[in-house]
């Protein structure tokens, strides 16, 4: 009997799909939140918005279209929203703010400003104009072709930021900090625990500083470059090929000296950790390979659900409590599911509200 | 101007990047909508809130037993006394000031935040940039100054930010996924060790500016690792 009941609820747990598209009006920002699940938002040249959603049957989807913002969230009739993998299309130049607590986000292809923070998952931007903010306390954070004030704060994810420019501002406590290919006139990245490697340009009158404690800082140095070099460690190593031969220099001082004409300015410090400072194709000048730690199974991420708000699947209930349960909320789904083949229970609210 | 004014021209204006007709525009319909005028109040005193607070560290209180005790002027566990700021060497063209601008989301928990820092210990919200920018106050005579009771209580609003951030982190563990709790433990593990090595270092060579702002930076990261920390409990609560 038991066996009846748990195939009965399983049948009625069945992944609905969730498709909508409406016009953006005169909102230029999108607000997505989720508790679990992955965010992932592509662009196109159309003022509208689509958005999909995978999600159980228990769960909807809200959106509320406001003048200003468009805001996004899951819900469920009771209790905490399951899972949602949400695929969202924006027009390109839209501004984001994409929060997930237990689980991927990634964007591609944006013309606008980005704002991504997750608590435990993999963040990939792509594209990004004027300010893009990543938070994450685990995981991993890329960023790739981003312009503007990139500001990028983690507890121990690895971070990594390619074919950029603007500002670049990074911090991990335990992580590694990878900069490659970029271009910026500001940098200020540091690692407490972790490695920080830069292979990238010094624009002139550009300010660029690079923090480790016990990890090592590697940064190549162009040909081209000219820089004013201000580096220290108080019991690590200095190192340096940038005059033809690999010469090492005292710990435990401060060393000032030009590459060219000067014109940036590039300081580098660190408690017990090596500074490098490499030519171009030189050995080492290789960057670290990131680990990633996805929680794409979504084991995690609904271990974290459950966490917060009690088992979200459980078996343990007595026969009226899961019959009553799952019935109630299931119905209209399984209606929708014969009458349309898909859920309608998203939520779009007219006229247009705004949520504050 | 008869649409709302978007929360990212909000930031525009009160970061002083708008012309003075867009001025003019965004607080004539301020004026007259109440809505935007409540979000452009929020962000306008949140913005000034974190800009009021210093852009200093100091050392912490346990420190100051090592660097008393080398300095051989102040007994341990006594409070110093006069304190000497001294300026950090920094880059010879200073970086831009660093935008400061909120989505309304974010706007709530600066709130939380600055409630925390309530008058300002660190520079914690104001971003890495400000490290270069940063002073540092040391002592070197004996108890009873009013500078020294500014570095003392200084110091003690830092303990108690982060005492109130790991308080919300004890008591929301049971909340955190384990992995992420353990991600946040080893990340706490590896900043207090860095700021353990370098306090020792302190007691040694307490004038260094370099180990002063190694100090300030780690404190900084600790700081942050324990706000994303609440604000997962938080958000969860």
């Amino acid at each position: 009997m038991n066996g009846i009941i748990i195939g009965a609820i399983a049948a009625l747990s069945l992944v609905q799909q969730t498709d909508t598209t409406f016009a953006v009006g005169t909102a230029e920002l999108l607000n997505v939140e989720t508790m679990g699940g992955s965010i992932q938002v592509g662009v196109w040249d159309r003022d509208e918005i689509r958005v999909q959603a995978e999600h159980s049957s228990r769960t909807f989807i809200e959106i509320d279209r406001g003048r200003r913002e468009i805001q996004i969230e899951s819900e469920a009739r009771r209790g905490p929203a399951n899972l949602v993998d949400f695929r969202i299309t924006v027009p390109r130049t839209f501004g984001l703010e994409l929060e997930a607590l237990y689980g991927d986000i990634s964007v591609e292809g944006s013309d606008g400003t980005v704002e991504a923070g997750t608590v435990q998952g993999d963040i990939t931007i792509v594209g990004g104009r004027g300010t893009v903010q990543v938070s994450a306390t685990t995981g991993t954070i890329i960023v790739d072709d981003a312009d503007g004030q990139i500001e990028i704060e983690s507890s121990s994810a690895d971070i990594r930021v390619t074919n950029s420019s603007g500002e670049i501002y990074a911090e991990t406590a335990g992580g590694t900090i990878v900069l490659e290919n970029v271009s910026p006139t500001v940098v200020d990245v540091g690692s407490t625990g972790g490695r920080v490697h830069y292979d990238g340009a010094f624009e002139p009158g550009g300010t660029y500083f690079f923090g480790a404690h016990g990890g090592s800082i590697t940064i190549v140095v162009p040909e081209e470059a000219s820089a004013s070099f201000n580096v220290a460690t108080v019991h690590g190593s200095i190192s340096s090929n940038l005059g033809g031969q690999v010469e090492s220099l005292r710990s435990g001082q401060r060393h000032t000296f030009d590459v060219g004409t000067g014109g940036a300015l590039v300081e580098a410090e660190t408690y017990g950790g090596r500074i490098r400072l490499l030519r171009k194709g030189s050995e080492g000048a290789n960057a670290p390979t990131l680990r990633r730690t996805p929680v794409r199974d979504g084991t995690e991420a609904l271990l974290g659900l459950e966490m917060a708000f009690g088992p979200m699947f459980d078996m343990d209930h007595d026969f009226d409590f899961d019959f009553d349960f799952d019935l109630d909320l299931d119905l209209e789904h399984v209606i929708d599911f014969a009458l349309h083949g898909h859920s309608e229970t998203e939520r779009v609210r007219e006229p247009a509200t705004i949520r504050r | 101007m008869s649409e709302h004014v978007s929360i990212g021209r909000m930031n525009d204006a009160v970061d002083g990047l708008l012309s003075a007709s867009e001025m003019d525009q965004i607080e004539a319909h301020v004026g007259g909508c109440g809505a935007c005028r409540d979000d452009y109040a929020r962000i306008s005193e949140t913005v000034a809130a974190l800009r009021a607070l210093p852009r200093s560290a100091s050392v912490p209180e346990k420190t100051w037993a090592g660097i008393a005790g080398r300095l051989g002027t102040v007994s341990q566990g006594s409070t110093p006394d006069e304190a000497t700021v001294i300026e950090l060497p920094t880059a010879a063209a200073p970086p831009p000031e660093r935008r400061i601008s909120f989505t309304v989301t974010q706007l709530a928990a600066a709130a939380i935040v600055l409630s925390a820092i309530s008058a300002g210990t660190m520079w914690v919200a104001l971003g890495p940039t400000e490290r270069s920018e940063s002073t540092f106050a040391t002592t070197q005579a004996a108890p009873g100054g009013a500078a020294a009771r500014a570095v003392s209580t200084e110091n003690t609003r830092y303990v108690e930010v982060v005492d109130q951030l790991e308080q919300i982190l004890e008591e929301g563990r049971g909340v955190l996924a384990p992995g992420t709790l353990v991600t946040i433990e080893e990340s706490l593990a590896t900043v207090d060790a860095a700021i353990d090595e370098i306090e020792v270092a302190l007691g040694d060579d307490p004038n260094s500016d370099l180990l002063l702002r190694m100090l300030a930076n780690h404190q900084r990261t600790k700081l942050g690792v324990l706000q994303r920390a609440a604000a997962a409990v938080q958000a969860q609560a």
